[in-house]
């Protein structure tokens, strides 16, 4: 396979070396030999991690155990960096100076490298290179149980964080649990799975001359309170003797922080002698025989963010039993030689065992490579290349720039006395680049949950992002990939309830219709996580459910539909898009009339509930600025979110060429500003369409009624088939 | 061997999309769960039915799960069939479907692992609820926020008296006297109402074909003159359940309860039966709708402040 070089990165990436051989020694290893597939490629190792009598794996410290672990020639490797620094962060830095990296990449997984890791990425970005944190695990967990040291970690942190341009974990646990621990800001966060460790594994020998003798269980890797092995040893003792004589049971690895319990089980234990227990850090050839001379693999974990031995369980094909904790549950999604038990329940463990003779000598192909990774890789340092040699911004929005200035200049929101000029936001004419679509999303739903609804496949669950987890649910065919995604950026209030269900009917539809279809709740809202909400922020959530929306579609043409206020989010997020139609549905053409619109409903709604009466808008307008927010109805508004929406408008969306747009007013004072809204995009040379529906578009009043209530139902109908049309004729015509 | 089957894991994410099998129906939710050490008391949070969807309104049954996850109490909060990411058409029955969905929701719960559960029912939600709760023996206590237990005109359908008084009242007329805009607002509606019924009218005239497509409730559904689910609710006080009404002073069904003389004697009758298993929680302004933010917070209080009581535990924090 022939391989571009990207001539212009040069990447080195700093982990542990083998002096204090880990998991994490074995992946700097293989992330060095993929990456140098396509750059230039070094590694600067960390030598002594700690004083040695500190390490709980003190025993095998500068043991030649890491023997798979050999650079290619064409990787140069410095090996490495001492704890106390001296002389070797000395060459350490002059390493660096050769080879004049572009991108460094931090294998993080414990504390104890922290400040080597902050000297040596502040070097280096003053160099100009860009930074990449590639997450193991948030800390050691038996670093963190000593005296000070997560104290110390949380304290350091924030210093290396703000280097860095770019983070990279394993899982979407991961996505979830390491920003909740660490504050990753505005960077790049991407998920790029872990590769197998090819290296480790031999060529199985056949296993038929096997069949008679005793199925071959393992379990290896350090033993820690956390690694379960006393559940295995417990399940393994379950097992009645005529059950317990068809295994063997092999435990390989060293005992870290004094934890016995495997040990004092295997002692008691009426099976003992049916069990094997290696006590010590094995070399990388035994491990590789253990490996190969196993029937099945047994991972007991209690916790965990990712596991080595697990991926040469996957690398091996072997029948691996292992808990669904953590981002284990990922790792094996795809693996179809994997039993999933739950943590800490022999009995399941124990059930699980005695399934294993039944699939003994089998293997499974193994979902995962590093071609993944090189592929994450690639788009990551493409990104971290485009925030243009500067640190990301730190409000991570789409890029907005100035234009010519609106002519309407003097904003008032109640429609009679001007606001402090303060207040208002200066008109902007809104261009979204195209290229500066958010890139750090996981772009997977995580918590989620299918089902199918009437041939329609519906995922909802959770987006998950630095600054917080949206709400999404996917609609797409269940039978066919859809040709098209189409991103709904919903009304906001008392509206986004009274059009909830029609977004979901018109979803539905869509999606039986071939095409795929995203909803989201915006931050703060509803069912996502809280979030400051700004029309910005807004644009942005709509861009990162469209991305994701993409990813597991695959769909090539994008279009959004704004509902009432949302279609100046959709309009915004629709700049980003060159060829995406767009759809509206009883625009908001101007946020400051609609906020006179929502501050009349207010009152009337109060005269209504014969509550007392509400106070004026001038005085809800005072609330909002001395107190940040305001009630509005039931409804919490933001003082940054009426900022920035009482300064929006429409017309301002201007695409750079002719795009496609379809405007459904419904009946209403909305309306009345559509005319000029389709004049004025017309004159940019889009194409247009307008077509009215009959129903009401201050829907927060709709009146009850079994009669009302079907008039209603078929008008939705009929507007929705409009859209639907509408929407595949565009594409259809090449969009 | 299939593929990796899913279990149960200790290392629970905190909110997580469910999908329930009601019936023929498929059943959104959202299960919020402590990061550690979860109490054996479960709640579940049920919305008021059309126009709503499993946050409630403003997020306050979201902001309730959070709180309760803080305080190691789970919960599940969840769509009505035909109402948010659920499938069907809602029904608005008092049994039947939206029971189902409740049974359905308290099963998932239980599934969990809770073995007592607190159901928190919002206007019609705590309807089916109490008539799902009523056959189980888990139901360690219910919420029930300004429940309808008297309709208008107590058989299902405002009387016409009760309707004209809806739009010709004091604060009305005063304020179409008064306040131009809504002026505007009072007579546009009218007349778009007025417009709708026509258009519907002529077309059923012109098609000769009922033009509702709203199911018509059923024999078992249509509730009679009395209060609902009068008979559901003393079995639940008199089990030991701890029950409680929360009302604002300006809540409609408040108000129809005071004015219905057999719903009023109903209720002092099972107050007066076990005066402990039923409270009677009343704030001042409207609760009904949810439509104070001041008010929501008081009932998002409430409803941890009861959790941790039954748990056993004291709250944590507040807010």
């Amino acid at each position: 396979l022939h391989r571009v070089k990207h001539d212009n990165e040069r990447v080195v990436i700093v982990g542990s070396g083998g002096h204090f051989a880990s998991g994490i020694s074995h992946y700097t290893y293989m992330l060095s030999c993929t990456l140098k597939e396509e750059y230039e490629t070094g590694a600067l190792l960390m030598r002594r991690l700690v004083p040695k009598r500190l390490y709980p794996g003190r025993d095998h410290v500068g043991a030649p155990v890491a023997s798979a672990v050999v650079y290619p020639p064409d990787v140069p490797v410095y090996d490495g960096v001492d704890w106390y620094w001296g002389a070797s962060l000395t060459k350490a830095l002059r390493y660096l100076d050769c080879q004049r990296p572009t991108v460094v990449i931090f294998q993080w997984w414990a504390g104890a490298v922290l400040h080597t890791y902050l000297r040596l990425a502040k070097y280096a970005a003053r160099h100009g290179a860009k930074i990449i944190l590639e997450w193991h695990e948030s800390q050691d967990v038996g670093e963190a149980a000593m005296p000070g040291t997560r104290r110390y970690v949380q304290l350091l942190m924030p210093r290396l964080l703000s280097l860095v341009d770019g983070h990279v974990v394993h899982s979407d646990f991961d996505l979830r649990t390491i920003p909740s621990a660490y504050q990753l800001g505005n960077s790049i966060v991407r998920v790029i799975p872990h590769g197998p460790y090819s290296h480790l594994v031999t060529e199985a020998p056949p296993t038929d001359g096997r069949k008679e003798s005793p199925l071959q269980l393992l379990y290896f890797g350090v033993v820690r309170p956390f690694k379960g092995v006393e559940d295995l040893v417990t399940a393994f003792s379950m097992l009645d003797r005529d059950q317990a004589r068809q295994f063997r049971l092999t435990v390989v690895g060293e005992t870290w922080e004094k934890w016995t319990a495997p040990d004092d089980a295997i002692a008691r234990s009426p099976h003992a002698d049916l069990i094997d227990r290696v006590d010590r850090y094995v070399s990388d050839e035994e491990l590789a025989a253990y490996v190969a001379q196993a029937d099945a693999i047994v991972l007991p974990y209690h916790r965990s963010s990712m596991s080595g031995p697990l991926h040469i369980a996957l690398t091996a094909g072997l029948p691996v039993v292992v808990t669904a904790v953590g981002g284990l549950l990922e790792v094996v999604r795809d693996y179809e030689g994997a039993v999933l038990v739950p943590p800490q329940d022999p009995a399941a463990l124990r059930d699980a065992l005695r399934k294993l003779p039944a699939v003994r000598g089998q293997r499974y192909p193994n979902p995962n490579s590093w071609q993944q990774t090189l592929a994450g890789y690639r788009t990551l340092i493409s990104d971290v290349r485009r925030t243009g040699g500067i640190r990301p911004p730190t409000d991570r929005t789409p890029r907005v720039t100035d234009g010519p200035r609106s002519k309407l200049t003097a904003m008032t929101t109640d429609g009679n006395r001007p606001v402090a000029a303060s207040r208002v936001k200066p008109q902007t004419h809104v261009t979204v680049e195209p290229d500066s679509l958010p890139a750090s999303v996981g772009l997977s739903l995580a918590n989620s949950a299918r089902t199918i609804v009437a041939g329609v496949l519906e995922e909802a669950g959770f987006l998950m992002r630095p600054d917080g987890a949206l709400f999404v649910v996917l609609h797409r065919p269940a039978d066919r990939p859809p040709s098209g995604s189409l991103t709904v950026c919903s009304s906001l209030f008392a509206e986004q309830h009274t059009d909830y269900r029609r977004e979901v009917r018109l979803a539905r539809m869509l999606a039986s219709a071939g095409l795929a279809v995203a909803r989201f709740h915006y931050r703060g809202l509803g069912n996502s996580t809280p979030g400051p909400a700004s029309l910005d922020a807004f644009t942005q959530d709509a861009l990162d459910v469209t991305l994701a929306a993409r990813r597991p579609t695959s769909a090539s043409h994008v279009a959004f539909l704004g509902e009432g206020v949302g279609s100046l989010v959709a309009s915004r997020a629709w700049l980003a898009y060159q060829d995406a139609p767009l759809l509206l549905w009883k625009p908001v053409s101007d946020g400051a009339q609609y906020f006179r619109d929502l501050f009349r409903a207010r009152l009337i709604a109060a005269t209504r509930a014969h509550a007392p009466r509400a106070g004026t808008t001038a005085e809800l307008l005072a609330a909002l600025a001395s107190e940040g927010h305001v009630d509005v109805m039931g409804f919490t508004l933001a003082a940054s979110l009426h900022e920035s929406l009482v300064a929006s408008r429409l017309a301002e969306a201007l695409p750079r060429q002719p795009r496609r747009i379809l405007l459904q007013p419904f009946r209403g004072p909305r309306a009345v500003g559509v005319e000029q809204l389709a004049a004025d995009w017309t004159a940019r040379g889009c194409l247009v369409d307008v077509q009215p529906t009959k129903l009401v578009e201050d829907s927060w009043f709709i009146p009850d009624g079994a009669a009302v209530a079907a008039s209603v139902h078929d008008t939705e109908e009929q507007l929705m088939a409009d859209a639907r049309d509408w929407l595949l004729s565009s594409w259809g015509n090449g969009g | 061997m299939s593929s990796p089957t899913p279990v149960a894991s200790t290392d629970t994410p905190l909110e997580t999309a469910r999908y329930l099998q009601s019936g023929t129906e498929t059943v959104f939710a959202v299960y919020t769960s402590p990061a550690s050490s979860p109490t054996d008391l479960g709640v579940l949070l049920a919305h008021s039915g059309p126009n709503n969807f499993s946050a409630h309104r403003n997020g306050v049954w979201t902001s309730i799960s959070r709180r309760l996850q803080r305080e190691g109490i789970p919960s599940l909060r969840f769509d009505f069939a035909g109402t948010g990411e659920s499938s069907g058409e809602f029904v608005l029955r008092l049994d039947g479907q939206p029971a189902a969905d409740v049974a359905a929701a308290m099963d998932a719960l239980r599934a969990t692992g809770c073995r007592r559960l607190l159901v928190v029912g919002s206007c019609f939600g705590g309807i089916p609820s109490v008539v799902a709760g009523v056959a189980r023996r888990d139901v360690a206590g219910m919420i029930l926020v300004s429940p309808p237990l008297v309709l208008p005109g107590a058989g299902g359908m405002a009387s016409f008296r009760e309707r004209l008084r809806e739009v010709i009242n004091g604060p009305t007329l005063r304020t179409v006297v008064t306040n131009g805009e809504y002026r505007r607002w009072f007579f546009g509606r009218l007349a778009s109402l007025a417009r709708t019924k026509a258009t519907v009218r002529v077309s059923r005239l012109t098609s000769r074909t009922s033009a509702s497509r709203t199911p018509e409730p059923s024999a078992a559904a249509r509730p009679g003159p009395g209060m609902l689910i009068e008979s559901e609710l003393a079995r639940l006080v008199m089990t030991g359940g701890h029950i409680e009404m929360v009302f604002g002073t300006s809540d409609d069904n408040l108000a129809r309860i005071e004015g219905h003389a057999e719903a009023s004697r109903a209720l002092r009758r099972l107050r007066d039966r076990r005066p402990a298993g039923l409270v009677w929680t009343v704030f001042d302004g409207a609760v009904h709708g949810l439509e104070d933010v001041a008010l929501q917070e008081q009932l998002i209080h409430l409803v941890v402040e009861r959790a941790c009581d039954l748990t056993g535990r004291p709250p944590a924090a507040a807010g």
